[in-house]
């Protein structure tokens, strides 16, 4: 098991691009390690000849026509952009 | 005539589409009976969010339909609260989130399109727990929601205020959605029924998506027959959801009247004894020997991989979570943090002004589940035991046709008491979780009440069968109503 100290909890918010106050840094490493640990129980299941179960459905593979139906217009798909810039969504210039 | 209010709130969803088809009411007296209700009790309660704009427009829309001897849909002039979640086409629609405090969605959801065509009011968005993340409706960015049996208490979550509106009689029926038991919980919180689907069931385009294996929509009402003629409407394959079942949908036909002679009742030996209420467990095991009484057999039966369903419901949400909310970049909708700079600032402030505390502790958890050093150990390991959960119902119904247990292990608690304790909130979905990691259909049904402080306090029966068998649970949560009558209890506002 990972140590869910505080390096621990600034490289995992890197990854899950959150930034924490230094407050909530110290909050999440206690709780996650509480609530990390309670997880690890499931250590104590055998489940070497098990299989995952991702997928719940046993339905096969839904095939449709390929034609051309309506979608949304470019306003509507722009529509609740904080900035645009045309037919565009607008970001900060990247390097 | 002009029928009474107090007819009208308590009418339920099948009368008040029958009364409206006979010309008994219109669907303008059943809109302002309704919003007569909201309007005198919600400022206290906080089970709305808003009233959805053009909703008079909609009603008089409706009885003009009738006036003109156009065909009506199966739900005509119904109220229907919808939680946040579910997208309405141009009303505001933010999944109990600060970050999407102001989207308003470019199309409506599958299961919104399908009530409309069947002629139901939406009548406005109830609150939730940011993004489906709680068991409380506390983590809401715009504030908390009360249980209308007991003020200081909370209606369970994340669909709380769908369930606080149809107990107060706000609304005829609400749709929620349940990941872990966000329907189930509120609805034994709140003395009504909810339905949690089988997976597949229900089309989930245009629902939020936190954790996309788990999740349905589903009814709350205050009967089971309410219950099935929403699940009639909004069940059915949706190309717009490829995980949306084949098969054909959930009809009102399949309810005969349910004989319990022979009847096999398994109750599980896991959702009884320790860490249960004694006064739900007395309050269930009542509610089944009143079955076996009317002729059911009650069967033991085991589900011995229980106490790990909490841990890898957790892990699987958790780690789902953590991708499917990747899209809330502050790019193509909701908040975007004004001061960031570079497009990495734009990301990270926007997602960290934006989500609130109970989020970001789960995209931390989910975030770390999912990291390599983790994935054996944590992700890969909850999805192997989902399969061994899966197997121990397949086992059980082996031996029985339904499942019966109590809800929640706990009475609605105080506002406010498990806020800083997220693994003792956690652990209180243990009833539920179990169905979501299987596919499996189950609802909460109104099974009586426990006196704590000289308050009643509701408790649900949970009733929990096969997948795509919702009809066995619809028709034996009617036999019960016969029974108990708990259905018919309302708080006093």
């Amino acid at each position: 098991m990972s140590k869910i100290d505080r390096a621990e909890i600034k490289r995992v918010a890197a990854l899950a691009k959150i930034e924490l106050t230094d407050e909530e840094i110290g909050v999440f490493s206690e709780q996650m390690a509480k609530i990390l640990g309670h997880f690890l129980k499931l250590a104590e299941v055998d489940t070497n000849s098990v299989d995952p179960l991702v997928y719940l459905s046993s339905d096969e593979n839904l095939f449709r026509e390929d034609d051309p139906v309506p979608c949304l217009s470019l306003d509507d798909a722009l529509g609740n952009a904080a900035l645009r810039s045309g037919p565009y969504f607008r970001v900060p210039k990247t390097r | 005539m002009n029928p009474s209010p107090f007819d009208l709130i308590d009418a339920g969803v099948v009368d008040l589409s029958l009364g409206l088809h006979r010309g008994t009411w219109t669907a303008v007296q059943i809109l302002e009976a309704h919003l007569e209700q909201i309007r005198k009790h919600d400022a206290k309660y906080g089970a709305f969010l808003s009233i959805v704009d053009g909703v008079h427009d909609r009603a008089r829309e409706i009885d003009r339909k009738r006036q003109d001897g156009r065909p009506l849909g199966p739900l005509a002039g119904v109220p229907i609260a919808i939680k946040d979640n579910i997208c309405i086409k141009g009303q505001p629609t933010s999944c109990g989130s600060a970050f999407l405090q102001n989207f308003r969605p470019p199309y409506s959801a599958e299961v919104i399109e399908r009530l409309e065509a069947a002629d139901a009011l939406l009548i406005g968005r109830t609150n939730m727990d940011e993004f489906g993340m709680g068991s409380s409706t506390e983590n809401s960015s715009f504030g908390i929601t009360r249980n209308p049996w007991s003020p200081s208490r909370t209606p369970g979550g994340s669909s709380g205020g769908s369930a606080a509106a149809v107990a107060a009689r706000m609304c005829a029926a609400a749709l929620g959605s349940d990941t872990g038991g966000s329907i189930r919980q509120p609805a034994a919180f709140c003395g009504i029924t909810g339905l949690k689907p089988s997976y597949g069931r229900v089309s989930r385009r245009g629902l939020i998506a936190y954790a996309s294996s788990l999740e349905q929509i589903g009814p709350l009402t205050r009967s089971a027959a309410d219950a099935a003629a929403i699940l009639a409407v909004i069940s059915g394959h949706d190309q717009g959801d490829s995980s949306s079942s084949t098969r054909p949908a959930f009809g009102l036909d399949e309810l005969s009247p349910l004989d319990l002679k022979g009847l096999r009742l398994g109750l599980p030996r896991e959702f009884f004894g320790e860490g249960i209420n004694p006064a739900i467990e007395a309050q269930i095991m009542s509610a089944c020997q009143r079955l076996r009484d009317a002729g059911a057999e009650l069967v033991d039966v085991n589900l011995p991989h229980t106490p790990y369903a909490i841990p890898a419901y957790y892990v699987i949400a958790t780690s789902e979570a953590s991708s499917n909310l990747a899209r809330y970049d502050g790019i193509g909708y909701g908040r975007r943090a004004e001061a960031a700079q570079t497009l990495d600032e734009v990301y990270a402030q926007s997602r960290s002004l934006g989500f609130g505390p109970e989020v970001k502790r789960r995209l931390m958890l989910g975030t770390f589940c999912l990291s390599s050093d983790s994935y054996a150990d944590y992700y890969d390991k909850a999805l192997r035991v989902r399969t061994l959960l899966r197997n121990d119902f397949a086992t059980a119904f082996d031996e029985c046709d339904l499942i019966l247990g109590p809800t929640a292990p706990i009475l609605p608690f105080k506002l406010g008491s498990l806020r800083n304790d997220p693994l003792a909130m956690y652990l209180s979905d243990v009833l539920t979780v179990s169905l979501n990691l299987a596919g499996l259909p189950g609802a909460s049904v109104p099974a009586g009440f426990a006196v704590e402080n000289e308050q009643r306090l509701p408790i649900g029966l949970q009733i929990i069968a096969k997948p795509f068998e919702e009809a066995l649970i619809l028709r034996l949560a009617t036999a019960w109503e016969m029974i108990g009558g708990f259905h018919r209890e309302s708080p006093r506002l």
